[in-house]
């Protein structure tokens, strides 16, 4: 009865349900729980004790007046049953996680709602931005296969990011509300980043990161770096010194005193290089930096610094570093963005670039998530790496119409949704402008 | 959105008893809502409070609560957070409530 629905009203789903790939065999059974449940690959889909309990309480994520709700992951249905109990609900967006999985349920499960008009089943493969307002079933984002891993990511990202804010500021707060008051002298005095925009305007920029595959690609940035303008986020300024390259900008952002170990060479060579800092950084960082500095904000510590007329532009900044980097180079007018050991991951099974102050032994502890690299294997990573990817993803979209090219240097590290490769054979064929002065 | 606990305190609960109600209701509804993050910070600081009150009264720590808590913690190690939900809402909960929360209050929880 499903399967004949579903043909049906989404006959280009079903067909791509059919013709799915089995790359996984999915242990799928019915668990053993006062309501059972399906389990597959050991994870519980839904509650085995109250599903109608569990849909009441996930159908609160979505307003009750709500003409139109998502929900990510299919599940056995309850939440799809319990959303569609309420007349004020038009229009019920199904996203399937995982479309083996969804093809068992739709042929194995009992969906009485499927036939309802207001319910659209939608791959997950092809979304680029979480639908609201939505509910999500765990389960299913456990399971999501790897085609809906990005949009999957959103979706926990959506939901952890409340929680992430709040513990950042009840942990961070007070102490860098007081580092900004610290502060105050320098970035009242410095330069506003906003002096930098369009001052590299058509050029190609180097974003320089701290990921483990900057080694292997520091020579064609050397190379590279002849005809492009470098912006070093902090951790790779030592790798990049170590190997005789000085970057044109260094960024710097994070408030903890550990930032300070990316500093901890001799920064005379740097005079002519340009430090962006936040002015939630250790003082000591903007102290002893031996050239031009401009201070940029985020939308956060703007608001933490309230009482310290805060003025001047922000970067967008969503936890790492290489977000205001790349902020930066797009502000600066780039036409070709390439990033260099933008990893959000553990290739090679290295933590960091080598020189990198923060480089730690690779242990199994780093290794909670996995990611796709550029060579379609997975890669460890961290639930934190991942959603800072998503968020530079999320970034790079909003310029889907710009003429900006996109580039990643590595396919190690993790696949950049809207990058395309810098490969080696066209590394020396990569957009000039004519107006680039030699670096 | 604001969770409330769904189920009833006891009539004369130690303090600490009303903390790992709290706990295990908010650890539950939140890895329901699949909010990961804030389900394993309220699970921590349940299993805190809950080892402290089995430190403080010496007769309920002869209870053994290593078989359930070892399944939720698996579940919490595969990320199946339904079933840590389940686990807690169905199984912890109710035997914690029949067992060892209604004890009265030691001396020391009440210093808390």
């Amino acid at each position: 009865m499903n399967s004949a629905i579903a043909r049906q009203r989404w006959p280009d789903l079903y067909k791509d349900l059919l013709n799915i790939q089995k790359e996984d065999h999915l242990d799928i059974s019915w668990s053993d729980t006062p309501e059972p449940t399906l389990v597959c690959d050991g994870i519980f889909l839904e509650s085995g004790y109250d599903k109608s309990h569990e849909a009441a309480l996930q159908a609160r994520l979505v307003p009750d007046e709500a003409p139109k709700a998502w929900i990510y992951g299919l599940g056995t249905g309850a939440l799809a049953a319990k959303l569609l109990e309420r007349p004020e609900l038009k229009e019920l967006n199904v996203v399937l996680l995982n479309r083996q999985l969804a093809a068992y349920i739709i042929h194995h499960v009992a969906l009485p709602w499927l036939d309802d008009p207001r319910v659209h089943l939608v791959g997950g493969a092809a979304l680029t931005k979480v639908r609201t307002p939505f509910a999500a079933l765990p389960g299913c984002l456990r399971l999501a296969d790897h085609a809906c891993a990005r949009i999957r990511d959103m979706v926990q990202l959506e939901l952890s990011s409340p929680f992430i804010r709040e513990q950042h500021h009840q942990k961070s707060g007070r102490w860098i509300a007081a580092r900004i008051r610290e502060n105050s002298t320098f970035f009242h005095n410095d330069r506003p980043v906003s002096e930098l925009f369009n001052k590299e305007r058509g050029s190609h920029i180097l974003v320089a990161a701290a990921g483990p595959t900057l080694d292997q690609t520091m020579e064609r940035l050397r190379f590279l770096r002849e005809n492009a303008a470098l912006v070093s986020v902090d951790a790779a300024l030592v790798p990049l010194l170590e190997a005789g390259i000085y970057p044109d900008y260094t960024i710097t952002i994070d408030p903890q005193p550990a930032i300070r170990t990316f500093f901890d060479t001799d920064l005379s060579p740097l005079a002519n290089t340009a430090l962006i800092y936040f002015p939630s950084v250790d003082p000591q960082v903007i102290r002893t930096w031996p050239g031009r500095r401009y201070v940029a904000w985020s939308e956060y510590l703007r608001r933490l610094a309230a009482d310290s007329d805060p003025a001047g532009e922000c970067l967008f900044s969503a936890g790492s570093v290489i977000h205001p980097a790349v902020d930066l180079a797009v502000r600066m007018g780039a036409a070709t963005i390439t990033l260099f050991g933008a990893d959000f991951s553990f290739p090679h099974n290295q933590t960091h670039a080598a020189n990198c102050s923060q480089a730690e032994p690779f242990t199994r502890g780093h290794a909670t998530h996995t990611l796709l690299n550029g060579h379609g294997a997975l890669v460890a990573t961290t639930p934190n790496l991942r959603g800072y990817l998503r968020d530079l993803e999320t970034y790079i979209e909003r310029f889907r119409d710009h003429p900006i090219v996109w580039q990643n240097a590595s396919r190690d590290g993790a696949l950049i949704q809207g990058c395309s490769f810098l490969e080696e054979e066209n590394a020396q064929s990569v957009h000039i402008h004519p107006s680039q002065r030699g670096r | 959105m604001q969770l409330q606990p769904q189920t009833p305190s006891p009539a004369r609960p130690d303090p600490l008893a009303g903390r790992i109600v709290m706990g295990i209701n908010q650890a539950e509804q939140f890895f329901r809502l699949g909010m990961e993050g804030a389900g394993n910070d309220a699970l921590t600081g349940t299993l805190d409070n809950l080892i402290l009150f089995l430190k403080n009264h010496p007769g309920a720590a002869a209870l053994d609560l290593n078989p359930i808590l070892s399944e939720i913690l698996a579940c919490q190690q595969q990320r199946d957070w339904i079933q840590a939900a389940d686990l807690l809402q169905y199984r912890l909960l109710p035997w914690l409530q029949q067992t060892i929360l209604f004890l009265q209050p030691s001396p020391a929880s009440l210093e808390q």
